[in-house]
């Protein structure tokens, strides 16, 4: 009621509504500003729209490709992934979604990297340094699809393992492509026979594919043994290795995530 | 006599209206209801006649987050959503990149794949997964 009569009053004093129209303005302008401050630092967290779905947690798309040609130690890893954007809600996750093209259309030596919000798509990350995944091979035309699959299950929290899972990647390599499925605690054994027993099932494959675990700590001590003398291994020696050399890519792309 | 009049008042005490389901987006409703469901039902609504701001919603979404368990969606829940309006909307901020496209690409394959699956034929069988 009372802000009915509020109104009225300044329909009467019509000039008025200016003056109290500024002190807002400037109100909202400071908190743009804190929000650039925040930008800065830490990107602003999504949250879903009216109406929509809203999903467990939020999540990020990534996007990395080696760049042939150029000299590994001027690009590190982390400069190399690119952020696509962020969603939290299944309305907003398709947006991103059907604008970008699938990955059996990439080409190239690149990645899709779909990982909750906060946890950046490498081993040296908080969440994901105790961690490991689980890596499937897929020969080449499969890659689109099963890549769908696994992140559907994962965005509709069929996983069941709480907290654990922190995000999946889909691998475009010379010969074949690699989905790989990240979660945070290696050690946990109950927790990974749950995420492989459900990626079978949502991925249906069959009983005689080959899934493989790998710890990020064993990652990271494989690429130390291939380069010992980088101290920064983990941001800038994967393209070192590599090199251009596609004949070695069969063996060392084992990693899906490392290799840019 | 006295004592049938006291039941009667229990009874009427105890039998309330039936509220609708769009109540769930109040503070006080009750904890039963379902985050998940409380969201469909918003988007059932969508001609807004619980005309709530976004943000009291989220306040109240977020203790039901809380309380109840997870946000789950099944493959197919998520692929029926794919073809809403909201859903082929160009997102707000979007990098351009060569990967990035300006238009939303038809994703009618979902839903191909989906019926193929539902057929009970095994595609794997075709498409064979690599085996070493």
């Amino acid at each position: 009621m009372n802000n009915k009569f509020d109104a009225l009053k300044d329909d009467d004093s019509g000039d008025h509504d200016q003056d109290q129209g500024s002190p807002k303005d400037s109100e909202k302008e400071k908190a743009e500003d804190e929000d650039k401050e925040q930008n800065t630092s830490k990107k602003k967290m999504v949250v879903p729209g009216a109406g929509e779905h809203p999903l467990q947690y939020n999540y990020t798309f990534w996007y990395s490709r080696r760049t042939p040609g150029r000299p590994a130690s001027t690009q590190s890893y982390e400069q190399n992934i690119k952020q696509i954007g962020s969603f939290a809600s299944v309305e907003q996750f398709w947006r991103f979604y059907s604008h970008m093209i699938r990955p059996g259309d990439l080409t190239g030596h690149s990645d899709f990297h779909l990982f909750k919000e906060g946890i950046k798509p490498m081993w040296e990350d908080d969440a994901n340094k105790m961690g490991g995944k689980w890596i499937i091979r897929l020969r080449k035309g499969l890659a689109s699809r099963c890549w769908e699959n696994l992140i559907l299950a994962m965005l509709g929290e069929q996983f069941m393992v709480g907290e654990e899972i922190c995000g999946a990647v889909v691998s475009v390599r010379f010969q074949e492509d690699i989905i790989s499925i990240w979660n945070k605690t290696a050690s946990d054994q109950a927790t990974t026979a749950r995420i492989r027993d459900t990626l079978r099932r949502v991925l249906n494959l069959p009983p005689n594919t080959i899934m493989e675990y790998k710890t990020h700590t064993d990652s990271i001590k494989y690429w130390r043994t291939l380069a010992p003398h980088t101290d920064n291994l983990c941001k800038s020696v994967r393209i070192d290795v590599l090199g251009d050399d596609e004949s070695r890519e069969g063996y060392l792309y084992v990693d899906s995530h490392c290799v840019i | 006599m006295k004592m049938e009049v006291s039941r009667r008042r229990i009874l009427q005490k105890h039998l309330e209206p039936a509220r609708p389901l769009r109540r769930c987006i109040h503070v006080d409703s009750e904890p039963i209801i379902n985050a998940a469901t409380c969201g469909q039902a918003l988007m059932e609504e969508e001609d807004q006649e619980a005309n709530i701001g976004i943000e009291q919603f989220y306040r109240i979404f977020n203790l039901h987050k809380q309380k109840e368990g997870r946000i789950s969606y099944t493959r197919e829940f998520l692929i029926g959503l794919a073809s809403s309006p909201e859903a082929r909307k160009k997102p707000k901020f979007l990098p351009e990149h060569p990967i990035v496209l300006m238009e939303a690409r038809d994703l009618g394959h979902l839903r191909l794949h989906e019926m193929r699956w539902n057929g009970g034929k095994e595609d794997m069988d075709e498409e064979r997964l690599h085996s070493p």
